[in-house]
């Protein structure tokens, strides 16, 4: 496991009083202790939380390009809860992917729109997950929201399923050839099942 | 081979403005689908921009949408068969073509479950990524 530099120290986390170096354990957050801004966003946001899942446009009453403002706008609504521990950048960015990724040029009927428990799970991730490094954000088929980190030529890639399931790949290059791990855990053990291939080289370094 | 793929299934960079990678969910089966949707490049006997652009243009004309935020993925057959046979499963590709859709093609017998599968087709089999917004500056020839 290598030895992470933190550019900015948070004072409150007590593992990151002491050392200047910190390890893996200083930015896997736990959901049951309040020490942060973002374990803030972990019990504003419950897991199961009430908003519905869109699905599919069945219906014609309203033109592709209003359903897609709808799915949008229900997906920005709901990040805003928590908006104010997010970094405006990054908050910018989420807001400016998920238009991309609802484009209305290329949308068919049978697409499935960003689910709203999909976002629920990515945002309950900043709970544990402390992003140094803002992911490339995309869709599945399924409307479950995407983010991947490359480090070099190493790759991870998330996959957020509703209530704090996350699906996880990876990829990492080893001298000539390729070594890949795939898995699907809850969110609370996630940076356990990450710990044997190094997350801090995804997540702890700035964003360029 | 090409596959055209939406915006959502782009990863971008830190700006993003540059598409780096793309997301294996590409290369997901959706719900009642039998094959991967791809065009065969050689069919138009082109060099490869004119190929592609002509497989922009048989999509269209087949009533398919495709954005200029969107992408081609291209591939070498080979290179995604091997990809199935490392994952136990045998790859096929068939020539399928459509009215209007000349090229299309269809890729067959990939895993939905095998998320590493799909992880490879995207990093090693699709790695050569042409926005279409840079194709549709090209003229179709021969369509």
């Amino acid at each position: 496991m290598i030895q992470v530099l933190f550019k900015n120290p948070k004072k409150d986390i007590e593992s990151l009083r002491s050392p200047s170096h910190v390890s893996l354990e200083s930015f896997t957050r736990q959901f049951d202790i309040p020490v942060s801004s973002y374990s803030r966003v972990i019990s504003e946001i419950t897991r199961n939380c009430s908003g519905t899942p869109l699905s599919t446009f069945s219906s014609d009453e309203k033109s592709i390009r209003e359903k897609l403002f709808d799915a949008k706008a229900m997906a920005k609504i709901k990040i805003a809860e928590v908006s104010m521990h997010l970094d405006s950048k990054w908050r910018e960015k989420i807001f400016r992917q998920l238009d991309l990724m609802h484009d209305d040029a290329d949308w068919e009927n049978d697409d499935v729109p960003i689910q709203i428990l999909s976002i629920v799970t990515f945002l309950r991730s900043l709970g544990v997950i402390d992003y140094k490094k803002y992911p490339s954000l995309g869709m599945s088929n399924s409307g479950y929201l995407l983010a991947a980190w490359f480090y070099n030529e190493n790759r991870l890639t998330l996959e957020f399923l509703p209530i704090d399931k996350v699906r996880w790949v990876l990829s990492i290059k080893s001298e000539d050839s390729y070594e890949s791990a795939a898995g699907e855990t809850q969110l609370p053990v996630l940076m356990s099942r990450l710990s044997p291939y190094d997350p801090g080289q995804w997540f702890l370094h700035g964003n360029s | 081979m090409a596959r055209y793929l939406k915006p959502k299934f782009l990863i971008r960079d830190a700006l993003d403005e540059k598409i780096i990678g793309v997301y294996g969910q590409a290369f997901e089966l959706r719900s009642g689908e039998e094959f991967l949707s791809a065009n065969w490049i050689e069919y138009f006997e082109l060099p490869k921009l004119d190929a592609l652009k002509n497989i922009v243009s048989g999509m269209k004309a087949s009533k398919l949408s495709v954005s200029s935020k969107g992408a081609l993925a291209v591939a070498n057959i080979a290179n995604i068969k091997s990809i199935g046979k490392d994952r136990k499963s045998k790859i096929r590709v068939e020539y399928r073509p459509t009215q209007g859709n000349k090229s299309h093609s269809g890729i067959f017998n990939t895993l939905n479950e095998d998320t590493e599968m799909l992880d490879l087709l995207s990093r090693e089999a699709f790695s050569e990524l042409v926005q279409i917004e840079k194709l549709v500056m090209l003229k179709p020839v021969g369509f």
